[in-house]
């Protein structure tokens, strides 16, 4: 593959990723929707993504196996998602509730 | 005859498993008519093995089985029936057999009639088979049997308090002086190799007995020793003679037989039986002959003023044994061994009597008999014969047994033992007489006793009788009379045909200590039979002496506070050692534990976010040090 | 398969029999697993039979391959299985664990709660037991080891008295503490012996079998094993040897186990758990590691003999019968110490001896004051008096079970005795002496406790009790058979150890 007309410089693309990550991370640490914190790690997958991607078009040998690779991370991002989705209604209808606090049964 | 000596002590251990399968219920008539039948037995075979000994003295007499290997070394047991076996098989059988009879009357009505029976059979199997012992280890076996029948003996009654401390303390007094024996019997067999008497002997007289940290003489003396505090133990002698007189809550029979005429004659029977090895040893026979005169001074002294009739023949048991003990220190092996014979004889007698006494009245204290000789006739006249035994009044067994050992003692130039003796002799007399006196003579004390006082039935009477003649006659069996036959027996023992002192006649000396006996019999006279000096006026005058041997020189008081209250502080602090610091240590540590886990808990709040934000936390920590360390920073 | 095999495997099945079949009740568990330790008794006896006179080494070895670890130590690989065999030592010590654990099986009282699951552990408790005597491979002895530990924790854990989980977590972190110290040092021997220092070159194939490490041994006492390395294996062997044995100052444990634990789980810790510490110390400290016994011969002597006097001084002060029993049990296992170190015959029979004995007496003393406790529900000594009236027999078993822990003659106390001390004294005199102590204070402790309970007058708790039922004579006469036999008799078990005996002196030169 040769180089793209308008390259968009490497480390503006690592930036966005580092970026997108830290809001991620923001996000699902301090939010208190359930809902909202599955997004932030969307978030955070994606800014994987994004650095997969980034990190495919360098290198000695070029290969797409990154946006391969990023593909299955969506995959399983949706699986995921799906998932935590439904175990967030099954613990809505058990509990009544989506705040990440109240979900402490674990403690001491 | 002598290949058949086992069946001796076996007959009694028939006896005994014959009446463990009849159990507690059985017949008071079956269970005594077996045991006095069958210990008769005994004695008429124990008769023909003595003279079949006496006849064929280098005979064949030791028989071997194979009991156990270490390493490379064979422990046996078997039996070996010497001169001295012999008389002792023949003075227990006898002494048992009339002790059994005594009993059917003594314990007719006791809730464990049977149960006595069963424990009076294993101990004479014990005894007996103690006495035809092969060597020191079967010895020891034995005698630590004959112990445990003690301490079930004592206990016999097992409700009263009394019984039940009096038997805890025989045997743990005992067991001091056992360990020790036990402890020599052990180095005995590291020297030689061997527990048997004559490799032993032979060792002793090649003086080839060596241990790796010790030398021959070394070895001898020690083991003298330690086997002889096995002696002072069982036959009560001086520093542990406190378990006797307790020993006297066991019912009387057992008195007259084990802590009398046989167990408590063991330590004696011992030192005769290693006689050779204590010869080697000039430190052990000192030893041995200090501790006799001690004991038999110091027990007389305390009986002069017991109360409880049991008691003073018990102390006076312990001053006779004594008496042993310095006959075979200052190496008048045949005496001791004479005295042993005569004073089982007399001392049955005496306990058996004060046995019917005590049935008869039933009290143990002098102060509440009195006049008992118009009631009791049989009993008053062979506990007369018994006194004059004991006091050494001519021809009475005591006397020629008692005055060789003090002829002995001053001919093998041990003056200072000899005055032991003599002034012990005096008190001897004195004590006996004062029971004699107060028991028999005057008027009685308490009235109700007096009044349902009686002689026992035949089966009491007979042995009285029997052992009164002995007590009479038995001193000829060593006197000109016969040519001191029994001396020349227990000689044919030694290769010499002789062993230690050999007392040469002298009339001044027998004269002397028969004045010496009477003198004590006159002074109790006088003061509980015609008094006239009142004993209570005499015995207020001297105060603090009386306090002293009333008191029993205050042993028991010393004992009970500096060696068992010893231990017991040493067990509180090992207790609390192990309750409070080993285990406050461990219990420390798990506290220790538990605070940090505690202090942990509180990071385990629940929140996912929070785990989420320490682990991000972590990471980041992590690829700062990857970054500086890459950086050459760090 | 070998009869050593089945010997293990007979009450491991009974076990698994017990989880998998369907309504088992109290009897039919009892009765599967007496079945099941009663296969292993029969076939410890016919090996008994059958042993071959003048064998020092291993009979009836059985081997399964499990699995191997590749490349273990330079390229040679590791092989793992389960071996068993028996040997002089081990066949009496298993015959003696199959023994207890039948009585305390039967003798165990009919109304526990979940007796499947009771017996399922007591069986597998013994099968571990059996496995640790018949172990002829490092790992099949660990994992034995492993199911003691844990199967011992379950039964007391599960059916103590009240507070009874306390008591096994202590046994639980003791004895695994001690499992771990013995694992290092085994392991550590077994590449000593067979992997870094074989002497048939720097790197011999290294190998968990217990014969082999023994043939090595053997081979090594010309000592190419350096002796710092040996004396550290040693140490650490000893360390877990003595939390194992309950050896003072490691006891703690024990005491508070057995006040906690009922009876034939206290039969099976007193009479054969305590016995694999010495076991231990004879098979893999005496048979791999003679010249370093040896050399700390003083340290274990001196330890025996602070273990006898502290074990019974212990013994006196304490007010319950369970307690003083595991006291006394320490005192008489502190004589083991003293005829180990001696490290002659005499001495180490007489530590074979003393390891039958204890056994059999800690699991009588067990079994008579459980049978006093079912009755007057306490064993204090303070409560207790007058026995003798209302219970007869148990209380002339209880003095018969004390004076042969006390070492009277005729009882197998004695011949342990005479034994160790005839080692002792060869060896080291003086701490021999002080160690005769022992023979006192263990009179003076066991008679003060009889006084209490059976002699006196008739405590109110003990009127109108009832004797021993035809479940407790069971147990209480075949162990005092027992006791008295190997007293009057010792050549019934000597024979075995003496060829033992030989075996490991053979291999100390």
């Amino acid at each position: 593959m040769g180089a793209a007309p308008f390259p968009v410089p490497t480390g503006s693309l690592l930036a966005l990723g580092a970026l997108l990550f830290c809001i991620g991370l923001f996000g699902a640490l301090t939010k208190r929707n359930l809902i909202i914190v599955l997004v932030s790690i969307e978030l955070m997958l994606n800014a994987a993504n994004i650095n997969l991607v980034t990190f495919s078009r360098l290198g000695v040998a070029p290969s797409l196996s990154g946006q391969v690779f990023s593909l299955f991370t969506m995959t399983v991002a949706a699986a995921e998602i799906a998932v935590g989705l439904a175990l967030l209604l099954a613990l809505f209808r058990l509990r009544k509730t989506s705040e990440v606090k109240d979900l402490n049964i674990h403690k001491w | 005859m002598v290949q058949y000596a086992w069946l001796v002590p076996f007959l009694p251990l028939v006896a005994y498993v014959f009446l463990l399968v009849l159990g507690r219920k059985a017949a008071e008539g079956l269970v005594a008519g077996v045991s006095v039948i069958l210990t008769a037995v005994s004695f008429v075979l124990s008769l023909f093995i003595f003279q079949a000994v006496g006849n064929n003295p280098h005979g064949n007499n030791t028989y071997v089985f194979h009991w156990l290997t270490v390493g490379n070394r064979v422990f046996d047991v078997g039996f070996q029936v010497t001169h001295l076996n012999a008389l002792m098989l023949v003075v227990v059988t006898l002494v048992s057999t009339l002790v059994f009879l005594f009993s059917k009357g003594y314990m007719h009505k006791d809730d464990r009639f049977p149960v006595f029976y069963q424990y009076l059979n294993l101990f004479v199997f014990s005894m007996l088979a103690l006495v035809i012992s092969l060597n020191l280890l079967q010895l020891y076996i034995f005698w630590e049997m004959v112990g445990l029948c003690s301490y079930l003996l004592v206990g016999f009654w097992y409700f009263k308090p009394e019984a039940a401390l009096a038997a805890k303390k025989s045997f743990i007094v005992t067991r001091i002086g056992d360990t020790g024996m036990f402890a020599g019997i052990v180095l005995l067999f590291l020297a030689t190799g061997s527990f048997d008497y004559s490799t032993i002997f032979s060792a002793v007289a090649h003086g080839t007995l060596h241990i790796g940290w010790l030398s021959n003489n070394g070895v001898i003396t020690l083991t003298a020793l330690l086997i002889f505090a096995g002696a002072v133990g069982k036959s009560a002698q001086f520093p542990l003679h406190v378990w006797l007189p307790d020993a006297m809550e066991g019912p009387t029979p057992v008195s007259a037989l084990i802590h009398a005429a046989t167990m408590v004659a063991a330590g004696v029977y011992l030192v005769a039986r290693t006689f050779p090895l204590f010869q080697a040893s000039t430190g052990a026979t000192t030893t041995v002959a200090w501790i006799g005169a001690i004991t038999a001074l110091m027990a007389s002294l305390i009986a002069l003023t017991q109360r409880d009739i049991k008691r003073v023949i018990a102390y006076s048991t312990m001053s006779q044994l004594g008496y042993m003990m310095m006959a075979l220190g200052v190496g008048a092996y045949a005496y001791g061994i004479f005295h042993l014979m005569t004073h089982a004889f007399f001392k049955a007698l005496l306990f058996l009597a004060a046995g019917s006494v005590i049935h008869a009245v039933d009290t143990q204290d002098l102060f509440e008999m009195g006049g008992l000789r118009k009631k009791m006739p049989v009993t008053t006249y062979t506990f007369l014969a018994g006194a004059l035994a004991l006091a050494g009044i001519v021809p009475f067994a005591g006397f020629w047994s008692k005055d060789d050992i003090l002829s002995a003692t001053l001919q093998s130039g041990h003056p200072v033992l000899y005055w032991f003796g003599l002034i012990a002799a005096f008190c001897t007399a004195f004590y006996i007489f004062r029971v004699f006196f107060l028991t028999f003579t005057g008027k009685p004390r308490v009235e109700e006793k007096y009044e349902h006082a009686h002689e026992g039935s035949w089966v009491m009477k007979l042995p009285l009788v029997v052992l009164a003649v002995f007590a009479t006659i038995a001193g000829f069996f060593n006197s000109p009379v016969n040519h001191y036959g029994l001396e020349r027996y227990l000689f044919a023992d030694f290769a010499s045909g002789t062993a230690g002192v050999v007392v040469k006649e002298n009339v001044g000396l027998m004269a002397f200590s028969v004045a010496v006996g009477l003198l004590g019999i006159l002074l109790a006279a006088l003061m509980y039979w015609r008094p006239a000096f009142g004993g209570e006026k005499l015995s207020k005058a001297l105060s603090i002496p009386y306090i002293i041997s009333f008191r029993k020189f205050f042993f028991d008081e010393i004992y009970t506070f500096v060696i068992v209250g010893g231990g017991k502080v040493i067990a509180a602090i090992v207790d609390f050692v192990d309750r409070y610091i080993i285990d406050g240590i461990v219990s420390l540590l798990s506290w220790i534990g538990s605070v940090f886990g505690t202090m942990l808990k509180y990071t385990q709040d629940g929140q996912v976010q929070t785990y989420s934000a320490i682990a991000a936390f972590g990471v980041l920590i992590f690829i700062a040090i990857a970054v500086f360390t890459v950086g050459g920073v760090l | 398969m070998s009869l050593s095999f089945w010997l293990v495997a007979a009450p491991l099945i009974a076990a698994v029999l017990l989880l998998v079949l369907p309504k088992m009740g109290g009897a039919a568990s009892r009765g599967l697993a007496i079945v099941g330790t009663l296969v292993s008794l029969v076939l410890a006896i016919v090996m008994w039979l059958s042993f071959p006179s003048g064998s020092t080494g291993f009979e009836f070895i059985g081997k399964i391959h499990w699995f191997t670890l590749p490349a273990m130590w330079h390229g040679t690989d590791l092989s793992v299985g389960l071996s068993f065999g028996v040997d002089g030592l081990s066949l009496p010590l298993a015959a003696m664990t199959a023994f207890i654990s039948v009585l305390a099986m039967a003798g165990a009282k009919r109304d526990i709660d979940r007796p499947r699951l009771y017996y399922f552990w007591l069986s597998m408790v013994t099968a571990g037991l059996l496995g640790v005597f018949a172990a002829l491979d490092l790992f099949t002895f660990l994992v034995a080891l492993e199911v003691t530990l844990f199967g011992s924790f379950f039964l007391i854990q599960l059916f103590g008295r009240p507070g009874s989980p306390k008591a096994a977590i202590k046994f639980l972190i003791y004895r695994g503490f001690a499992t771990v110290a013995m694992l290092v040092a085994l392991v550590g021997i077994a590449y000593g012996l067979t992997g870094a220092y074989s002497h048939s070159g720097i790197s011999g194939n290294l190998s968990f079998s217990i014969p082999t490490m023994l043939n090595e041994a053997h081979h090594l006492s010309s000592g190419i094993l350096p002796a710092g390395v040996a004396g550290a294996l040693l140490l650490v062997l000893l360390l877990g040897v003595f939390i194992e044995e309950a050896f003072v100052p490691f006891h703690t444990w024990l005491p508070t186990t057995h006040e906690y634990a009922d009876t034939p789980t206290n039969m099976v810790i007193g009479g054969l758990l305590t016995k694999t510490g010495a076991y231990v110390l004879l098979r893999f400290g005496v048979g791999m590691l003679p010249a370093q016994i040896q050399h700390y011969g003083m340290l274990i002597a001196v330890f025996g003999v602070i273990n006898i006097l502290y074990g019974a001084f212990a013994a006196w002060a304490q007010k319950d019968w369970r307690r003083l029993i595991a006291f006394g049990g320490i005192s008489h296992m502190g004589l083991v110490l003293l005829g180990i170190a001696s490290f002659s015959a005499a001495g180490l029979q007489g530590a074979m001896f003393m390891i039958v004995s204890s056994g059999l007496l800690t699991a009588l003393l067990f079994f008579l004051t459980g049978a006093i406790e079912d009755r007057t529900n306490t064993v204090q000594l303070k409560d207790l008096g007058g026995l003798s009236k209302a219970m007869p027999m148990i209380s002339g078993f209880l003095l018969v079970a004390a004076l042969g822990s006390l070492g009277l003659p005729l009882t197998s106390g004695f011949i342990s005795e005479i034994q160790a001390f005839i080692g002792g004294f060869t060896a080291y005199p003086a701490a021999s002496f002080v160690g005769l102590g022992g023979l006192i204070l263990s009179a003076v402790y066991l008679l003060y406790a009889i006084q209490k309970t059976t002699f006196g007058p008739t405590a109110k708790l003990a009127e109108g009790l009832s004797d021993a039922t035809a479940r407790e004579y069971l147990p209480t006469i075949l162990l005092t058979a027992f006791v008295l036999l190997i007293g009057i008799y010792p050549n019934l078990i000597g024979h075995l150890f003496g060829l033992s005996v030989q075996g490991l002196l053979g291999i100390g030169g």
